[in-house]
Parts: C-alpha cells; sequence; structure tokens
C-alpha cells in the first residue's frame, strides 16, 4: 500500500532524509520537474491516526517545504492499493499537479483564527444556552422561541464574520489567495488562511500585528491566533486518490 | 506569530479534519471508572447524547413549522414535547451535578457536540 506525503517541485539542492511513519525512510519518485514523497505501508493498521503517525506526516511536508520551491501536501491517509495505480494517478492528472504546484510556487500558508469568547457574541452564545426556568405558555409559544433565538444567532453570526472579513481585508489583499471565514467548532471558532509570497512574507507579517491589534479590539474577549508559515494544506488543490 | 516552523495546532487540525471519526474515540472525554463517580460520568454521556437528539430534533421541527408542513395542532404537540424534554434532561442533569456545559462533550478536532 502506497502511502503520500506530498508532491513537490525537485528541490533545488539535494534530496532531504526524512523520516515517515515509523520512522521508515520517505522515498521519492521522480516525475521530471516534480517528485511524490511516498512510503509503503504494511496494511491500513499504519494508517492509524495516532499522535506520532500525524506528526510525522506534518514534518515530512515541513521539511520538504524547506528545500523545494513548491509542494502540495496531501491530506492525512491518502492511499493508492499499489505502485502501479499511483502511477496511474500521476499521469492522469499530471497537467493538474503542475498546475497546482505553480498556484503555491514560493508561497507560504498563514492561518489567522478566532476563538469567540460567548461575552464578546451574547446572541450566539444565547443560542447553545438552553437550560433555562422559562417556561413558554404553550408549545408553539417554545419553538416560536427557539426559532426566533436562532434567527438572532443566524444574524449575529453574519455581522461578526463579515467585520472579521473586514478587519482581514488588508491582509487578503496582501496574499495571492485567502480562504473564506470557516467556522469551526460549531460555530465557536472562525479560521482563515492566506497564501503569502515568501519575497512578502515579512510585510504580510508587519500587517497581521496591525490586523490582530484591530481584531483584539472589535473582540476584546476572545482569542486569536496567528501561525504560520506552514506548507499550503488550504490552497493544495489535489484530487482526490478515490477511483486509483 | 506562533511556531514559525515545525507542527502547530492548526496543521493538525487540519489533518484531523479528514480523519474516521471512530479513531477519534480515545480522544473524547474519556469515562472515569472510578467507582465514586461511574454513576455521574454514564449520567454525563447518556444525557449529552439525548439532549444533542433533542436539538436535532427540534432544528427539525422548527424547519417543518417554517416550511408549513406542520399544522397548528403539531406545532402545539411537537413543541410541548420538545419542552418537556428539555426539562427533563435539564432536571435530571441536575440531580447529577452536571450543567448544560457538561454535556457539551468535546470530540477533539470535530469540535464540541452542540
Amino acid at each position: 500500500m502506497l502511502y503520500l506525503y506530498a508532491l513537490a517541485d525537485l528541490p533545488l539542492r539535494h534530496l532531504p532524509e526524512i523520516p515517515g511513519h515509523d520512522d521508515a525512510a520517505v522515498r521519492y519518485i521522480i516525475n521530471g520537474p516534480w517528485l511524490a514523497a511516498v512510503a509503503e505501508l504494511p496494511d491500513k493498521a499504519s494508517l492509524k491516526p495516532t499522535a506520532e503517525s500525524v506528526s510525522a506526516h506534518a514534518n515530512v511536508s515541513a521539511r520538504l517545504m524547506q528545500s523545494c520551491p513548491a509542494i502540495l501536501p496531501a491530506r492525512y491517509g491518502q492511499v493508492w492499493s499499489s505502485e502501479d495505480r499511483f502511477y496511474h494517478y500521476l499521469r492522469d492528472h499530471d497537467e493538474a499537479i503542475q498546475q497546482a504546484l505553480r498556484h503555491v510556487r514560493g508561497m507560504q500558508e498563514f492561518g489567522f483564527r478566532l476563538d469567540l469568547s460567548e461575552a464578546d457574541a451574547p446572541e450566539v452564545a444565547a443560542l447553545r444556552h438552553d437550560f433555562s426556568d422559562d417556561r413558554p405558555a404553550s408549545g408553539t409559544a417554545y419553538l416560536q422561541g427557539q426559532q426566533a433565538k436562532i434567527a438572532r444567532s443566524d444574524a449575529a453570526t453574519s455581522e461578526w464574520i463579515a467585520l472579521l472579513e473586514r478587519l482581514t481585508g488588508p491582509l487578503a489583499l496582501r496574499a495571492r489567495d485567502a480562504s473564506r471565514v470557516k467556522l469551526v467548532n460549531n460555530g465557536r471558532s472562525a479560521a482563515m488562511s492566506f497564501l503569502v509570497s515568501t519575497d512578502r512574507s515579512a510585510d504580510w507579517k508587519a500587517a497581521a500585528e496591525q490586523t490582530a491589534q484591530s481584531v483584539k479590539r472589535a473582540f476584546r474577549l476572545s482569542r486569536l491566533s496567528v501561525t504560520g508559515p506552514w506548507p499550503p494544506y488550504r490552497f493544495a488543490r489535489l484530487t482526490a486518490a478515490q477511483g486509483y | 506569530m506562533q511556531q514559525e516552523t515545525g507542527i502547530g495546532p492548526d496543521t493538525v487540525r487540519d489533518l484531523g479534519d479528514t480523519i474516521d471519526i471512530g479513531a477519534l474515540k480515545n480522544r473524547i472525554d474519556h469515562l472515569d471508572l472510578d467507582p465514586e463517580t461511574v454513576e455521574r460520568d454514564l449520567a454525563r454521556l447518556v444525557l449529552a447524547l439525548v439532549e444533542f437528539l433533542r436539538r436535532l430534533m427540534e432544528y427539525q421541527a422548527i424547519g417543518r413549522m417554517e416550511r408549513g408542513t406542520l399544522t397548528e395542532e403539531e406545532v402545539e404537540r411537537v413543541g410541548t414535547a420538545l419542552m418537556k424534554a428539555r426539562d427533563t434532561i435539564s432536571g435530571l442533569a441536575g440531580q447529577f451535578g452536571l450543567t448544560e456545559e457538561d454535556l457539551r462533550l468535546d470530540l477533539g478536532p470535530l469540535g464540541k457536540l452542540f
């Protein structure tokens, strides 16, 4: 079973030796100007996502990012039943892979995440606090009350997302690509990703510092984290391995 | 700026998005089988799942109410049942010293149960 860590441009110098799952060395399949970093895994049990295996997976992409001009990190758990099938996949997707590599060449990903405090968005939080001593006069009144609560929460959510998008606008302008705000953790957190040119990363980081201040003023009690640089996980437009 | 290089929470979270839910079982708040607390921990798990299902049904009922596919009588009946279920779950949780927050099980990368 062939496990894929990442596709990448050939490195400018030598190919790095990187440990993969269970410390087995990652090997490279070279295909013209790009390579696939893979490993042979004995069975599906090796795919069990332990902290070690997930870290090993992420580490391969992080190390390749240091050596290769462009990298497309694979999502965790991409496998092919045989090397033949993998070659077949590569042949069929050669053009798409090269295009995807062009998109991320010389780029890094930065993450922007806001863990919203309930105090900063009481209308959103109200939806989660359902246990109360309220006794509506009827079942209809109860359902209508819940309906109104959902509507208020939806409106408040749209409002704070719009505010966050407006505040992070300068970061999107300095990036080659940016994801829309993605609500995670049941609407408690918002995550955004930015694809930034390595040449402009210092400028982007300076802008991120300023933006962080604005965001902290708008969401005083929430927790903000800006992370990176990462391999471009969110921007690796790789077709999944299904059917191969 | 956190972690200039290497593996960080965002990366692992991203990777975790694709992980089989079955594999997450060890990350879900574990049950402490201490005889002193086992009753409360089991109650927490059961009530969390029941409350999760109740909320799903409530969303469905509100959706149907908005689409007009429930009669007035049905809205009243369903609303009353959901309200009573809420009060019952809340009351049982209180008996075990559990709050609403306690019922929001942490599912690791998937976030809270509700």
